[in-house]
């Protein structure tokens, strides 16, 4: 069996006439972390949209775990397992911290269970996700009373809840103080250790140094580099454009 | 059937039986029409708020799926010559004269939420995939596009309007329309019914997860557009089963009546005045402004026109001063209270 959990070959996006993914091949393994990184405006977000179905792509493939998900909607891919966070929390502000989480286990967990599953177990899992990201003292409150890191960990709870074999967490840890970006790492890393496979788009680089085990670099649209973290770092060309001259 | 559901059902019971006896006793005439008015409005509201209410998708073409429904009653009441029949053979049981409401009331109930259904799935299906001000103009112009159908269809009266006759009895009611009354309040009982079950499972869960973040519901799971175009199904049906009731209780229907305005601004107001996360929302702004609405009319203290105003008027108060309604402002002063 491959390792090989996400393909993606000739991504290709624009918007209008500005191209903004321009024929991108990248892949993810089974568990493993991999951080995207690149200048604002590389593509990263485009990157993001494209993978989770929320904007379609114009060519290219992808590929997750041998069936093609391009022209599936966002929900037919939570459904295979493939699931994000977003660079602005995006949770339903009118609904309490655990009814944010239960929407993740109604829908994409009760589909990956192939039944509908028991309000108990919607319960105990929701629960179970909020427990791992730190938030069962918050069950109660309303989603949009809470703090920025509350709100990234809510995020990833709602994900996390998804059941995904994937995760893309796309800036978890933007406008975070340094002991709250270390949470933030600290939980994905567990994350990872329990099997899900994440690509981690942040501009924090000491969190994706210490954090991927291989790097990707979008520039202007196009892959300039991908392979080791630590080579990656090295490679002049990203020196020179991502991180500066 | 679990014990809150049975209590649920007890109390709509009661609450029928007790509005049919307190219209009774009341010596009916004026306050059957005030009942029918209020409840046709519960209707209204509470399918109203199925789509807008729980998922956020304002619906302006109520009118439009309430003359739908109307206008099947029509058709159907001359295409099968229902107004002139003394009896109805079906082989094995033969139905008399004051049975036959039994029979044509329910189905044309049927007949009514089926066609506005199906044209709720249709609108919904082609117009779904627009969201916000783009969706409410869309189902603005399917008002505009039945109404003009009706307008040139001289087969359900065209311009003229038509006339569907009462019956001359029913079995087993003072009258035929306290019978047409009792019609409407089942189906206000059972839009109830449905719009908390709808509420209390994945439909409505889904719904309001819609409303505060569509692309966010999508990535949670949610299958939004299927979820969307099942409340505009069960939303548009509901409507089409108040409207197909709307001529045996009034006996005459033409477009400017079927298709009023009143209809859309009414059943978006009240639910935005009662509350729209809750099922007792829409019933209760029913209530309030549907009362306030027949009282001031009887008094002749306000024409239906400035009654429009008004309620305008009252949709502003209530958006800016209690967004989330008379409910919403119960549920503020409850936590007040118990602090």
């Amino acid at each position: 069996m491959t390792d090989r959990l996400l393909n993606v070959t000739g991504l290709h996006k624009r918007f209008g006439g500005f191209v903004v993914l321009n024929g991108i091949d990248f892949h993810v393994n089974r568990g493993e972390r991999v951080g995207l990184i690149g200048p604002n405006g590389s593509g990263k977000s485009t990157m993001v949209n494209c993978l989770s179905g929320v904007i379609p792509i114009d060519a290219g493939t992808i590929d997750f775990g041998g069936e093609r998900l391009d022209g599936l909607k966002p929900h037919q891919r939570a459904y295979r397992g493939l699931a994000r966070s977003f660079q602005i929390p995006r949770p339903f502000f009118r609904m309490s911290v655990l009814e944010n989480v239960r929407v993740s286990m109604m829908f994409a967990a009760g589909h990956r269970a192939g039944r509908s599953l028991s309000d108990r177990e919607i319960d105990t899992g929701a629960k179970h996700a909020l427990d791992q990201v730190g938030l069962s003292a918050r069950l109660a409150n309303t989603a949009g009373d809470l703090t920025q890191i509350d709100l990234r960990k809510l995020e990833l709870a709602r994900a996390i809840a998804t059941q995904p074999r994937l995760l893309i967490a796309d800036e978890s840890m933007a406008g975070l103080a340094a002991s709250e970006t270390d949470e933030i790492l600290a939980l994905l890393l567990e994350l990872n250790r329990q099997g899900v496979a994440i690509i981690m788009i942040e501009h924090i680089m000491r969190a994706v140094s210490s954090f991927a085990d291989r790097l990707v670099v979008l520039a202007t649209g196009a892959k300039i580099a991908d392979g080791p973290t630590s080579a990656v770092l090295s490679d002049p060309l990203v020196e020179r454009i991502y991180l500066g001259d | 059937m679990n014990r809150s559901n049975l209590l649920f059902l007890i109390g709509l019971v009661a609450a029928g039986l007790l509005i049919l006896f307190g219209v009774r006793a009341m010596g009916g005439g004026y306050y059957q029409l005030v009942a029918f008015y209020i409840l046709q409005y519960v209707v209204l509201a509470t399918a109203w708020n199925i789509l807008g209410g729980y998922g956020g998708y304002v619906n302006f073409g109520s009118a439009g799926f309430f003359a739908i429904g109307a206008y099947s009653t029509v058709f159907f009441n001359k295409f099968l010559g229902i107004q002139a029949l003394k009896m109805i053979d079906l082989g094995l049981v033969t139905i008399t004269a004051p049975f036959i409401p039994y029979l044509v009331v329910p189905a044309a109930v049927l007949a009514g939420a089926l066609f506005a259904g199906l044209v709720g799935l249709g609108t919904g299906y082609l117009t779904l995939r627009l969201r916000g001000v783009f969706f409410a103009i869309s189902t603005l112009a399917l008002a505009v596009v039945a109404q003009t159908v009706v307008l040139n269809w001289s087969y359900v009266g065209g311009a003229r309007g038509a006339y569907v006759i009462k019956p001359p009895a029913v079995a087993g009611f003072s009258s035929v329309t306290e019978f047409v009354l009792v019609s409407m309040l089942v189906i206000a009982l059972v839009s109830i019914w449905i719009a908390r079950t709808i509420e209390r499972n994945k439909l409505g869960v889904g719904l309001l997860a819609i409303r505060d973040d569509e692309d966010s519901a999508e990535c949670a799971g949610v299958p939004t557009l299927k979820l969307k175009l099942q409340a505009t199904m069960i939303s548009g049906a509901l409507m089409g089963a108040a409207g197909a009731v709307f001529p045996f209780f009034v006996t005459y229907v033409d477009p400017i009546g079927a298709f009023n305005l009143v209809h859309t601004v009414n059943s978006i107001a009240m639910p935005l005045i009662g509350g729209m996360t809750h099922w007792a929302g829409p019933v209760v702004g029913a209530v309030l402004l549907g009362g306030v609405q027949q009282y001031f009319g009887s008094k002749n203290i306000i024409t239906p026109e400035l009654s429009l105003l008004v309620v305008g008027a009252l949709m502003m108060v209530f958006v800016a001063v209690a967004p989330n309604g008379i409910l919403g402002l119960f549920k503020r002063f409850w936590a007040w209270w118990r602090r």
